[in-house]
């Protein structure tokens, strides 16, 4: 179980996928919620972006569709073997894809809020209302 | 700023993006720094908000009527602190293709995140596979268990 305190930096996500609407969507969502969030488009990128800010992850939200966003998983694991991952499949998947894609995109922002606290093992709100 | 974040993202309906006719709408109003620009030169700056991210487009509310075919930048703060400054923006390229005196849409032809310095994240080396755990919690999720 996370800890969650006033005093603690919030929980950091990383999002990985090529959709921009749906990646802004969601990280705003996000940090709206109180935790910190870090995009990316691709697994490469995501790398990139780490490396630069300087950012421990706690939960990746990741396009497994796209490439090397396994080997991302991978190394994040490697980093920081409590990290958790999410895989989620959007709609620049393709439209064979989409049906699975829905309960995603219509999630409610609370809808996702309330899943990454659960996957973090977040009982309280970290900011969020 | 807060960002301001639309509950629920609008769709234009799951059975018409099944046939590829529809896309997914996503409203986020979120302050922006557009950047008029001819030839590599800053003509216009000023501040805006975006509006709605469709698939390839930005709506956008800005301080004055853009002219349509013009070539913007649009840069956006992402709502990162780290020792008090926001070292993340969101830089997207593109051009105007409608435009009001309440709002323009851009179609996107670049967009890439920036760290501090103007560096963007490029490609990275490749990394080595590992196993991984994957926690699901809707249906539209995939599980794999490393």
């Amino acid at each position: 179980m996370m800890a969650s305190s006033p005093k603690e930096s919030p929980p950091a996500i990383l999002i990985v996928d090529d959709d921009l609407g749906f990646l802004v969507w969601l990280g705003l969502t996000l940090s709206a919620g109180g935790f910190v969030t870090v995009p990316a488009t691709t697994g490469p990128q995501a790398e990139q972006l780490l490396a630069d800010l300087a950012i421990r992850i706690n939960l990746a939200i990741v396009n497994l569709t796209l490439p090397r966003t396994a080997e991302l998983a991978g190394l994040l694991k490697r980093r920081n073997p409590l990290v958790k991952v999410i895989a989620i499949q959007t709609a620049s998947a393709g439209p064979a894809l989409s049906i699975k894609t829905d309960g995603v995109h219509s999630r409610s922002r609370l809808g996702w809020i309330t899943l990454v606290r659960k996957v973090l093992g977040i009982e309280k709100a970290t900011g969020a209302r | 700023m807060s960002p301001t974040v639309t509950p629920r993202p609008a769709r234009a309906g799951s059975e018409l993006r099944k046939i590829g006719s529809a896309v997914n709408r996503y409203p986020v109003q979120f302050d922006l720094s557009y950047k008029l620009v001819r030839g590599g030169q800053v003509l216009e700056r000023g501040p805006g908000k975006t509006q709605e991210f469709s698939q390839g487009n930005v709506r956008f509310s800005a301080d004055r009527i853009l002219p349509v075919g013009a070539d913007l930048e649009l840069s956006l703060d992402w709502p990162l602190r780290i020792h008090g400054v926001s070292p993340l923006h969101l830089v997207i390229s593109g051009r105007v293709t409608r435009s009001t005196h309440k709002e323009s849409t851009l179609k996107i032809t670049r967009y890439e995140f920036r760290t501090r310095g103007g560096r963007p994240a490029a490609s990275a080396q490749m990394v080595r596979t590992s196993g991984f755990q994957v926690h699901v919690g809707m249906r539209a999720m995939h599980a794999r268990r490393g």
